[in-house]
């Protein structure tokens, strides 16, 4: 358990460097580690996270505080396995390799860090990792009649739910108007992905077993979400830790605006605004859906889609970073703001990216930086179009 | 806040969020990307300027503190890890500053922890181009690259890494400020390395760092080529091979090439390059450039060389991928659980053939050390060379060794220092010496030579403490 399952990926690095800092032109890299470009020492790039970790495995170095903190600064973004040079098969897998950490942590009763402990006992309450009440989830939804049971279902998640209510919103009114029959639960919760990444895996699976349940239930055939992160658990998480292939597919709202455009149904009013897209790290380097929201997007007259100096798989993360936004939120606001001025740098008004945590994040970051640039989700700049 | 002793007095130069005694942090930097084993320091130190520099290394004397410096760390011989534990290690990479591109003296004058690919970025933005050196390429920092002297790509054209360098700033182990080159005047500036007086610049290219901390480096800028060309010759024998490499090598056209020698070594090339006949022994890659009107002629004449010796030409395939590429792609096949250690060294082509096969002799006896790759079932070893200027190889064998249990990652590391001695023994120059050539280089040195350069040591680190150890400095 712990690092001992992913000895594998620790021990397949060579330490070449490439994690640390690469500039490659060539390659549209520019720059890998967000944590390594703000806190500057080596302990918190891969490379050095994983002479670390060999040093634990090894038997050279016992935890401190320090160290636990440490570990939960990674914002397993991903982009340091995404330029590692060796073959896939070999690949240092740093986002694997974080989420066994923080289990052994925590198994070992050293983590996580007090600001996160909060996550654990509010999503345990109220089934959402911000302590609101779970009477609320469906609040986005009132005053329709939305069904609870159906063939597509609408997987809303935590952040659209409470904290960016206008997605589910527009999701709602986007599916409506493009003649999709949907269903949302009755009692939708948390997926799990903030406790698998805590490091309390157990918690998660909880949930796990609770919402395929549900979604079986509601026999649903088709899950759609607005949510990297919640369409990544559904997706992969869940047959991984249940151990069996889901009854339902799973996608997320951009493969399913992209294929609506395919169809011809979508039927779009002309705005004449410069945008540009910020790949989330669960859709893009996670989920390799990269073309989707830049063909929706592409779709509507009149805008211009201008690309970020890192777009795709070498995009810069936003930061938030799932747990690293509530434990160590000033790091986390600098690398949003980073991600900020590359999507001022582009000339664009409108930054449109396809992930509730990011909207939120990138938003703060535009008004901590005072840049003047509209911050929103995919199916927010639809619902205005349509 | 800290608890060394130095953790204060070195948060007073550099601020308190560029230092760290966490030891945690230590080891995140005690080893470099090669096999050598690390040891840890007690203090990692990171300064921005080369004044801060200076004040560490005056602290370091007044204490007598031994200090190790480390670049991008992605060197091979283990020099910017200390010699035993313990010290102040310098890490450099926040000295990040490209200083100067001056179009009008084609220079580049960066600090010594740029990356290579953070100031190949902005020359190319200028339409400009530069040598790219360092084993972590992009990411391998300038000052590393100097100190370690370093294969480029392009090592046929350019030569080492250190032949582009003009001028140096270097903070000698007692703090003082110096400039080389054309900078050692006051009123010259930076432009070119050799004249008013000795080529000081050279003194510190390769040094490994014991002669003092590079805080900023002046490079030669280049056109780009307006086209490339690449080929791939394949040949029957070893022999054939290497003579045909020598010839293309002594037309001084050619800008990069890459040799694949031994069957076991072409069959691993093989199995991405099914092009490749069988029963080849040896593969000669090579890229040339030039203008556009005249490129295609020059490949003609190159064509012809190699068929003399009996090529089979194939094509750009896999010519094409850069050099460090392709030899990334191999260490990516060869290299696994962390002991992999390639050993570099510069040998005259001709003696490739004998190298080479004593060396997968070496190996074959060793058999039970050696990793298999899981996908292709063979053992991971690599016999190749890069071409450097002139009839001159940088000899770069790849192996990589089993690391479970224990005991036998023990064995292969004992054995890898019996392959490195024996390199070492065939009179090659290793440019990545640091503390895993230094047993085997060090003896070999004439006296006379050993003395002027320990004289030259003692001279400006009078109390031995940079980069201990290494030469058997102490």
């Amino acid at each position: 358990m712990g690092l001992e399952k992913v000895k594998d990926h620790i021990y397949h690095c060579f330490r070449c460097g490439y994690c640390r800092e690469m500039i490659r032109p060539q390659t549209g890299t520019y720059l890998v580690c967000p944590v390594r470009e703000e806190l500057r020492f080596e302990h918190y790039d891969t490379r050095g996270r994983v002479l670390i970790a060999r040093a634990l495995l090894e038997g050279n170095l016992k935890y401190s505080d320090k160290l636990v903190e440490s570990v939960y600064t990674c914002c397993a973004c991903g982009l340091c396995k995404e330029v590692c040079p060796l073959f896939d098969w070999a690949k240092v897998d740093m986002p694997k390799i974080i989420r066994a950490w923080r289990e052994e942590i925590v198994d070992k009763g050293l983590g996580p860090p007090e600001r996160l402990k909060e996550i654990n006992t509010n999503t345990e309450k109220t089934y959402n990792p911000f302590g609101t009440d779970k009477a609320e989830r469906l609040k986005w939804s009132a005053g329709t009649d939305i069904p609870r049971k159906g063939d597509v279902l609408y997987f809303a998640g935590c952040y659209a739910s409470y904290k960016e209510p206008q997605i589910a919103k527009s999701a709602s009114n986007v599916l409506r108007r493009s003649g999709v029959n949907f269903a949302v639960l009755e009692e939708e919760k948390c997926c799990g992905l903030p406790q698998m990444w805590n490091g309390e895996s157990k918690l998660g699976e909880k949930f796990v077993s609770s919402n395929v349940a549900a979604i079986k239930e509601a026999g649903a055939k088709e899950v759609v979400t607005t949510c990297p992160g919640c369409y990544m658990a559904l997706k992969s998480d869940y047959p991984e830790m249940t151990g069996k292939k889901l009854d339902f597919e799973v996608h997320h709202m951009s493969e399913f605006l992209a294929d609506l455009v395919d169809k011809g149904k979508l039927d779009f009013k002309r705005l004449d605004k410069k945008v540009t897209y910020h790949d989330p790290c669960h859709l893009g380097r996670y989920s390799k859906i990269y073309e989707q929201p830049r063909k929706v997007i592409e779709a509507i007259p009149g805008i211009e889609l201008a690309e970020m100096k890192r777009n795709r798989a070498n995009a810069w993360c936003c930061g938030s970073g799932i747990v690293v936004a509530p434990a160590f939120p000033n790091l986390s606001l600098s690398i949003a703001e980073k991600r900020i001025k590359e999507a001022k740098d582009t000339g664009a008004e409108i930054l449109v990216t396809t992930c509730p945590s990011c909207v939120t994040q990138l938003d703060l970051a535009a008004r901590r930086s005072r840049t003047d640039i509209e911050v929103i989700d995919l199916v927010d700049l639809v619902a205005r179009v349509l | 806040m800290g608890t060394h002793a130095l953790y204060e007095p070195l948060a007073e130069i550099v601020g308190s969020k560029r230092v760290t005694d966490e030891k945690f942090a230590l080891w995140a930097v005690y080893i470099d990307s090669g096999i050598e084993r690390g040891n840890i320091a007690d203090i990692v130190v990171k300064p921005q300027t080369t004044e801060e520099v200076s004040r560490i290394l005056k602290l370091a004397n007044q204490t007598k503190t031994k200090v190790t410096v480390r670049g991008g760390g992605s060197g091979m011989p283990g020099g910017c890890s200390p010699s035993t534990p313990g010290g102040v290690l310098i890490d450099t990479t926040d000295m990040n500053k490209i200083v100067e591109v001056n179009e009008d003296t084609f220079a580049a004058t960066a600090q010594a922890g740029v990356t290579h690919g953070a100031l190949l970025e902005v020359i190319h933005g200028k339409g400009l181009d530069c040598c790219l050196g360092g084993h972590g390429i992009y990411s391998a920092t300038l000052g590393g690259s100097v100190a370690n002297l370093t294969y480029p790509i392009g090592g046929a054209r350019y030569g080492a890494f250190g032949e582009e360098v003009l001028c140096l700033e270097v903070v000698l182990p007692t703090g003082d400020i110096i400039r080389t080159g054309s900078d050692a005047t006051t009123v010259g500036g930076r432009f070119h390395r050799y004249g008013a007086g000795p080529d000081l610049t050279g003194m510190f290219i390769g040094d490994q760092g014991v002669l003092g901390v590079k805080t900023e480096v002046t490079i030669r800028l280049h056109l780009p080529p307006e086209a490339r060309e690449f080929e791939t010759y394949c040949f029957k024998t070893m022999e054939s091979g290497t003579k045909a490499a020598m010839d293309l090598q002594k037309t001084s056209v050619i800008y990069d090439g890459y040799i694949v020698v031994g069957r076991h070594s072409v069959k691993q090339m093989a199995i991405r390059y099914p092009a490749i006949p069988e029963g080849t022994e040896a593969l000669v890659m090579i890229c040339i450039d030039g203008d556009k009107e005249t490129i295609g002629h020059t490949k003609m004449k190159l064509d012809k060389i190699a068929k003399r010796e009996g090529a089979t030409l194939i094509g750009p395939e896999p010519a094409r991928s850069p050099t460090y590429d392709l030899m990334g792609d191999h260490a990516s096949k060869v290299r696994s659980y962390g002991v992999s250690g390639p050993i570099n060294g510069f040998i005259p082509t001709y003696k490739l053939p004998k190298v080479a096969r004593e060396v997968e002799e070496m190996i074959s006896q060793h058999q039970d050390l050696m990793l298999t790759q899981p996908d292709t079932g063979m053992k991971s070893f690599l016999n190749a060379a890069l071409m450097m200027k002139g009839p001159v190889v940088n000899y770069a064998m790849r192996p990589s060794f089993v690391s479970d249990p224990p005991e036998k990652r023990e064995q292969a590391v004992d054995f890898w220092h019996e392959l490195v001695k024996y390199i070492a023994n065939q009179g090659s120059c290793p440019y990545w010496i640091g503390k895993a050539w230094t047993p085997y280089l060090t003896p070999l040195y004439r006296k006379e030579y050993y003395a002027l350069f320990k004289a030259l040591k003692q001279n400006v680190d009078p109390n031995m403490i940079l980069n201990q150890g290494l030469f058997l400095f102490r």
